[in-house]
């Protein structure tokens, strides 16, 4: 034991301490590189190691993997037996077509309770305050939780249009289309990711996190124009439908997966990951910092 | 590689109305180790997450490794490792992933993350669970896991927040073991824990805190002086038995001293207790339980500022 300690000192003089109190000598040339630049490095090189770390997680967790993909697979068959046939006579159009995106945005939103929650489990461990004492950048561990979630989303997205597929939902406008479908969902599920983030930074506990984030998503699956078009709701109601991202990035997925308006509501769809981005990031940062 | 030292100098952190750390101060030389002694809420893992720059001073200065907590928490950083009272590893991923992950986020290159892991596996009794999930692992496992993950990049300063709280004897033994192993190095450690015993083994200076105070500091010798060392007790039950016991034990033998069925005469050797036992029998009392006690962290309290505290029970050496 005592020899591998002294090994173990030596891989590190030459290297870790080397870069900072040797780093003249051992790694001189990648020292004088600037600061900022180095620094901006090392926060991506952490951000993609505590998003591989996340990823991983997921991908060894049965239970989550099968909460995650499942629930909305689940969801998007019921809804196609129960309203199939009702509202695709309204519609005019098979409604798989309309389903399939606002399923697919359901599972993105959905996944967001996870993100809250497994961050807040990180919290508690303790496994935060050990990466926020080491001389990593100071926010990796948020970017590292974001960027592995999104990719996660992304995984989950794949699945759920896989299997949509098999239910007769089609791309019909081109592989360019097929990237900008994606990049939507992304785009929506970072509006949901950063409030997910500080839902877990400010419940006292997991059930908090979960219940905080569990209604408001549920809330805006049910009124948006994803199950039932915005006509079919009450005049009232009808403007919240509308406006709700859910129901604006629907009908930019539409748009890119069977032909239709894209340009409007991306731009609406944007304008909500703006304002989410805008209020939660800060939010998030500050809560992170004082911790 | 050599120790850093650790200076505080009146700190004092509060929670709102509540006062944590009171101007405590104190020193760490390089290469030596400090146990902050002290109860739940004494005020210890407060101190060290000070000290680890997980929390900001509200007054007073620290500096640790040269670097000051408040001015230059990312040189702190850079120079300490934390092992803090929770398993801070992830449960989901292996040991081995675990090691390699801090390796990675410490900047080793895959292969020197990959082979430091693969030492401190082994050099901590955890080679044959190096890819279990660690959610699989004993408690002890776990402890010496996260102790592995703070060292996997060596640094001139260690915390050690509580490393034994929770776990069995054998454990304790273990983690003992691994952590002298760590000052045997030349690091400089800085260990809070709640028993006294585990101060006295580890710690080269004790720190006793007691509601974000220090009450006490010294050598684990000058400490239990001070105390008054291991005693021989005596309990018997039955009130009128006990009278007589004391009766005949202040006769024969000096600072015999009663606290409700608890007799405490000083001294732990063999030929004190064989006394007191001879003692008893000729008077015909009939003891509970007769047994060497060493003192207790409750009994550096009780003789520090006499009043009991609720501190976890060691392990006694019963006859």
């Amino acid at each position: 034991m005592k020899e591998s300690r002294a090994e173990g000192g030596r891989v590190e003089g030459g290297r870790v301490e080397g870069s900072r109190a040797e780093g003249g000598r051992v790694e001189g040339g990648r020292v004088e590189r600037s600061r900022a630049e180095g620094s901006r490095v090392n926060t991506l090189a952490e951000t993609s190691l505590l998003a591989g770390r996340n990823l991983r997680r997921f991908l060894r967790s049965p239970q989550l993997i099968a909460d995650s993909v499942m629930f909305p697979l689940i969801l998007l068959f019921v809804m196609l037996l129960v309203f199939g046939e009702l509202v695709g006579e309204v519609t005019r159009g098979a409604y798989i077509d309309r389903l399939a995106p606002v399923i697919v945005l359901f599972s993105a939103a959905y996944g967001a309770v996870g993100t809250g929650v497994g961050f807040f489990t990180d919290l508690r461990g303790g496994i935060v305050d050990r990466f926020r004492a080491m001389d990593i950048g100071r926010l990796s561990v948020l970017t590292g939780r974001v960027a592995g979630d999104l990719v996660r989303v992304l995984l989950v997205a794949a699945v759920t249009t896989a299997v949509a597929h098999l239910a007769g939902f089609r791309f019909t406008q081109g592989p360019q289309a097929v990237a900008g479908f994606f990049a939507v969902v992304l785009l929506f599920a970072w509006i949901f990711l950063w409030p997910a983030l500080v839902a877990a930074m400010s419940a006292s506990s997991e059930q908090a996190v979960s219940g905080a984030l569990n209604t408001p998503v549920t809330l805006l699956l049910f009124l948006s124009s994803g199950f039932v078009p915005a006509e079919q709701f009450p005049g009232w109601l009808q403007p919240v439908v509308r406006a709700n991202p859910l129901s604006l990035a629907g009908d930019a997925l539409v748009g890119l997966s069977q032909g239709g308006p894209v340009a409007v509501p991306v731009l609406f769809t944007f304008a909500w990951a703006v304002a989410a981005t805008a209020i939660f990031v800060p939010l998030a940062v500050r809560l992170y910092r004082r911790r | 590689m050599h120790g850093g030292s650790v200076e505080v100098d009146r700190l004092r952190k509060t929670f709102g109305e509540k006062t944590a750390v009171d101007e405590v101060s104190f020193s760490v030389a390089p290469g030596t180790v400090l146990g902050l002694l002290g109860g739940n809420g004494a005020g210890k893992t407060t101190m060290v997450n000070c000290l680890s720059t997980l929390l900001p001073l509200d007054g007073g200065r620290a500096v640790v490794a040269g670097h000051d907590v408040a001015e230059d928490p990312a040189g702190v950083r850079a120079s300490i490792a934390l092992t803090g009272q929770f398993a801070a590893v992830d449960d989901v991923l292996t040991g081995r992933q675990n090691l390699v992950l801090f390796g990675r986020l410490l900047k080793l290159g895959r292969k020197e993350a990959a082979a430091r892991a693969e030492e401190l596996l082994a050099g901590f009794g955890l080679a044959d669970a190096a890819d279990q999930p660690v959610k699989s692992y004993s408690g002890g496992m776990r402890r010496r896991l996260d102790l592995a993950a703070s060292l996997v990049v060596r640094r001139p300063v260690i915390f050690l927040d509580e490393p034994t709280t929770g776990l069995d004897p054998v454990g304790r033994r273990e983690m003992w073991r691994i952590v002298s192993g760590l000052c045997d190095d030349g690091a400089t450690l800085l260990l809070t824990t709640q028993y006294l015993e585990e101060a006295d083994r580890l710690a080269d200076r004790i720190v006793v805190l007691d509601q974000g105070r220090v009450i006490a500091e010294g050598t684990p010798r000058e400490l239990k002086d001070q105390v008054g060392g291991a005693v021989c007790a005596v309990h018997v039950d039955v009130p009128e038995q006990r009278e007589r016991a004391v009766r005949a034990l202040r006769e024969r033998m000096d600072g015999v001293t009663e606290s409700g069925d608890l007799i405490t005469v000083p001294g732990a050797d063999a030929g004190t207790l064989a006394e007191v036992v001879r003692v008893l029998a000729e008077e015909g009392v009939e003891p509970d339980d007769v047994g060497l006690r060493r003192p207790t962290l409750d009994d550096v309290f009780f003789a520090l500022t006499g009043r009991r505290e609720d501190c976890e029970e060691q392990e006694g050496m019963r006859l």
